[in-house]
């Protein structure tokens, strides 16, 4: 009873949140746009758009993409969440740690992260003497959100495999299944739900992307995001880009619905043995094992060639190797210009800034994540969840502009900014807490508390061991997406709020490359820190973020 | 163990309240102390406005008119011009800086503005007087132009036609007309200098030798100075900036004919705005030879005034002879459809 009363408190609670900083802002922008228009502006500009053979091309392409996207990632991701979860190896910790760093960069930094390796002056490039163009053109749009996301597919998918019972296997195997049929009868259907998350979540983040797009798409290429912001900003032309906002948004409840159903098919239906350990298991055939390294290069290389490169050149400005433009950061004398002057507030005071911001946009999705998680155990509500997921699909510049209007007055700046960056990493965070609360039965408590032990006391020693996994996994991410947030920053701060990307993108625009490209390495460093600090908080228990 | 890891995160989820509250509080302990007489004047700009230029504004109100400036950044010149837009009637705004003449039809017909001529207004050229109505005051210009890399194209291109010669297939940045300034501005240049009929066949011809258009300025030019092509769509005066700052000349400008397209940047008084009196003091200054010459150093363009100081790094670069423009009112009626002919041409 009492938990009912709770979770009828966190779902309202969750839900006035997300209607207040969220739908409101959302629909009083459009609501805006359209009466900028006129009842009869509006109607017209939905008619052009949706007649215009561009907008199909640009949604076919935005579709297409998307899914080659998400496509690669999965398959790239695929035997490495296979082999974490059922095996240790050297170096898994730092890779786990590490490789979070590209789905935590700001777009600006992938783009140059990207050109330093793969670029016609690149450092594959010059490798090998050549100069290929590899990523002007859609395969570096895919390139790209693989780098970006790759990780991401490993965490969810290897989580999602730690769990599957590995009991199974080797009952199969005993009854003469060989490892093709294993694959099929067991993998396949008890590792689904976790692959479509993945999928579908980096073909949500890939449909609505923006920075990467206008860089490698050039003309040819956009996306309904990239349509979006042309036609608000170049064009000036609001109702119009309303229009496709709100095509994107539909699209994208459309594929979270679907999405939704697909993985409820699996999910909630699997028996699942709770693991702490990763048994020895047989030795491993030297074939198999050569094999798995070679694999393990290549990803490597893939993930972490693009950031050795950007690291090297903030090394070498102007050619020379030199820490020079990182000293530049501090003291700002020896490249001549006047850095303060340029990003408007000193590297401390921006480092700070940042982790103030992203703590607390941080905690508050987290918090807001968890609390709509325990809402919502072990029911099944496909519309709310559909709501949940939406801000991935969304256009964080509408939403910007939205709050902006709306409470741009009464609330505080940096609590705006805030507010609005619990939506970034919010469809990220449920999805990974509410699969861990999904897991997490009420019985283990009722136990503990029969046998005497105190609510506090249960929670403490039964609920949060269990757990810990899953939440420390799910604080990570919702600490470091915020921190990646440039769009919310800057249409909300009007500038006045400086964070690392807002720096790294001022220094950029004024030619400061090398400093951009330093403080970038600084940004990575930062963020390297948070995640072997929280990884290390949560133990020695090594998975792909398993429980 | 389990005790100590739980102690841990408690500390941790702690530390994660504080601060979130201290981030929270944070405005409230910057927010202006103490009371003020006059109200400070509100002026809208875009986000790279340069720091050294609010600082010389903001401590000329201050020192000469005993005013505060508040400098509200937009996170470009479309963001600037839509929060005009949006809050037009409001009586929240008193001025903006830095619309370029791109926005001169938009602001004209949306009736934003109130004239005024700046006092000791004094241009370089006829050519800078951009509205004969003083609704809008030039403060700085220069010449949208293909740049390049003298290290790495030791034989430039010399006319236009050399531009589509294969030698530079892969070689050429250019701007996306649709997304950004320059690139609108180098749309125009060729609509200009090839007329409407001739100015697509320019851009079939081109295509081959592209790498990319990229969709704005930095990230264009940032690929030039990356070594990833070596010639991009800038202005006449990028090269100073390398002279300056970098003590080097590996840069310069390409003027087929000595010519460029003409890019100005403005300031204006908003129509309701709640102190107009001190926003034409503002403008008094922007055109003033001693708020002018910071403007080479710190926009990187020519500033309007003629009598304001040239850097040494500014009289060593080549400019263009001839600075070519449209008439805005003329562009805005035909722009779309060259834009969509454009379109067709370069997916």
């Amino acid at each position: 009873m009492t938990r009912n009363r709770r979770g009828r408190f966190f779902s309202v609670g969750g839900a006035l949140y997300f209607a207040a900083f969220f739908l409101a802002p959302l629909s009083y922008f459009y609501f805006r746009a359209a009466a900028e228009a006129g009842p009869g502006g509006f109607a017209a500009a939905l008619e052009e758009v949706l007649s215009s053979p561009a907008t199909w091309r640009t949604l076919v392409f935005s579709l297409a993409q998307a899914a080659a996207s998400a496509l690669f990632c999965v398959a790239l991701a695929l035997p490495g969440a296979l082999i974490s979860a059922r095996r240790d190896f050297p170096g898994k910790k730092i890779l786990r740690s590490a490789g979070m760093i590209p789905f935590v960069l700001p777009s600006i930094i992938v783009v140059i992260a990207m050109i330093g390796f793969y670029g016609k002056n690149g450092l594959l490039n010059r490798l090998f003497g050549t100069e290929l163009n590899l990523i002007y053109n859609p395969a570096g749009i895919v390139l790209a959100h693989g780098f970006y996301n790759v990780t991401l597919a490993l965490r969810i998918m290897g989580e999602g495999f730690a769990g599957i019972d590995l009991r199974y296997h080797e009952i199969a195997a005993s009854l003469g299944d060989g490892p093709v049929r294993r694959f099929l009868r067991i993998l396949l259907p008890l590792g689904a739900p976790a692959a479509a998350t993945a999928f579908i979540i980096i073909f949500l983040y890939s449909f609505s992307s923006f920075g990467i797009v206008l860089v490698f798409g050039g003309v040819a290429f956009s996306t309904l995001e990239v349509k979006t912001y042309t036609e608000m900003h170049v064009k000036l032309n609001l109702s119009t880009s309303s229009v496709y906002a709100l095509l994107q948004l539909v699209l994208a409840v459309f594929f979270m619905l679907l999405a939704g159903k697909l993985i409820r098919r699996f999910q909630f239906s699997r028996p699942r043995a709770p693991k702490t350990t990763i048994p020895p298991g047989p030795a491993v055939p030297p074939g198999k094992k050569a094999a798995a390294l070679l694999y393990f290069l290549i990803l490597g290389i893939f993930i972490f060639g693009p950031l050795a490169s950007l690291t090297i050149r903030s090394l070498r400005p102007m050619g020379v190797w030199s820490a020079r433009a990182f000293a530049a950061l501090f003291r700002p004398e020896p490249l001549g210009r006047d850095i303060e002057g340029i990003i408007r507030s000193g590297i401390p005071g921006v480092i700070l800034r940042s982790l103030l911001l992203s703590f607390g946009s941080g905690s508050a999705a987290f918090l807001l994540a968890l609390a709509l998680s325990f809402a919502l155990r072990g029911r099944k509500s496909p519309l709310l969840e559909g709501l949940l997921y939406l801000p991935t699909g969304m256009s964080m510049v509408s939403l910007g502009i939205g709050l902006r209007l709306l409470y741009g007055e009464t609330l505080p700046l940096p609590l705006l900014i805030g507010a609005a960056q619990v939506f970034v990493a919010f469809p990220v965070v449920f999805r990974i807490l509410r699969t861990t609360v999904e897991e997490f039965h009420p019985a283990y408590l009722e136990t503990a508390e029969s046998l005497g032990a105190g609510k506090g006391r249960a929670l403490r020693d039964v609920a949060f061991p269990i757990l810990r996994r899953g939440l420390l996994n799910g604080l990570a991410y919702s600490v470091a997406i915020p921190f990646t947030d440039f769009t919310l920053v800057m249409t909300i701060g009007r500038g006045e709020y400086v964070t690392f990307p807002v720096a790294i993108y001022r220094l950029i625009g004024f030619r400061s490359f090398d400093l951009g490209m330093a403080l970038g390495v600084l940004y990575i460093l930062v963020c390297l820190g948070i995640f072997f600090w929280i990884d290390s908080t949560g133990g020695s228990d090594d998975t792909f973020g398993g429980n | 163990m389990v005790r100590h890891d739980f102690l841990r995160s408690a500390v941790l989820a702690a530390a994660l309240a504080v601060f979130a509250v201290a981030g929270c509080s944070r405005t409230v302990k910057e927010s202006p102390q103490g009371e003020r007489v006059r109200t400070p004047l509100r002026v809208y700009t875009y986000d790279s406005f340069p720091g050294e230029l609010q600082k010389a504004l903001t401590e000329h109100l201050k020192n000469t008119h005993d005013t505060d400036l508040e400098l509200v950044r937009f996170e470009d010149t479309g963001g600037l011009f839509n929060a005009l837009y949006l809050e037009r009637g409001k009586g929240k705004v008193d001025a903006f800086i830095g619309l370029d003449n791109s926005y001169l039809a938009r602001l004209y017909a949306q009736d934003l503005l109130l004239p005024y001529k700046p006092r000791d207004l004094k241009l370089a050229m006829d050519k800078l007087a951009v509205d004969p109505l003083y609704r809008v005051s030039p403060y700085d210009y220069g010449g949208v132009a293909l740049n390049y890399d003298r290290l790495k194209l030791p034989d430039p291109p010399k006319t236009w036609e050399d531009l589509f010669d294969p030698r530079y297939r892969g070689k050429i940045v250019l701007l996306n007309p649709a997304t950004s300034g320059p690139g609108r501005s180098f749309l125009l240049f060729t609509v200009a200098v090839f007329g409407e009929e001739g100015y697509l066949d320019f851009w079939r011809k081109i295509k081959p030798n592209l790498l990319t258009v990229a969709a704005g300025w930095t990230e264009g030019y940032g690929l030039f100075t990356q070594g990833e092509a070596p010639m991009v769509l800038s202005y006449d005066t990028s090269p100073a900036y390398h002279r300056e700052f970098e003590k080097s000349d590996r840069y310069d400008n390409l003027l087929f004919g000595g010519r460029a397209y003409l890019q100005v940047e403005v300031a204006g008084i908003l129509k309701d705005a709640p102190n107009p009196e001190m926003a034409r003091r503002l403008l008094d200054y922007i055109v003033s030879p001693g708020f002018q010459s910071l403007i080479p150093l710190t926009q990187f363009m020519y500033p309007v005034h003629p009598d304001a100081a040239l850097p040494e790094s500014f009289t060593a670069v080549t400019r263009a002879e001839d600075y070519l423009s449209l008439d805005e009112e003329m562009v805005s009626r035909r722009l779309e459809g060259w834009l969509a002919d454009w379109e067709k041409v370069m997916r």
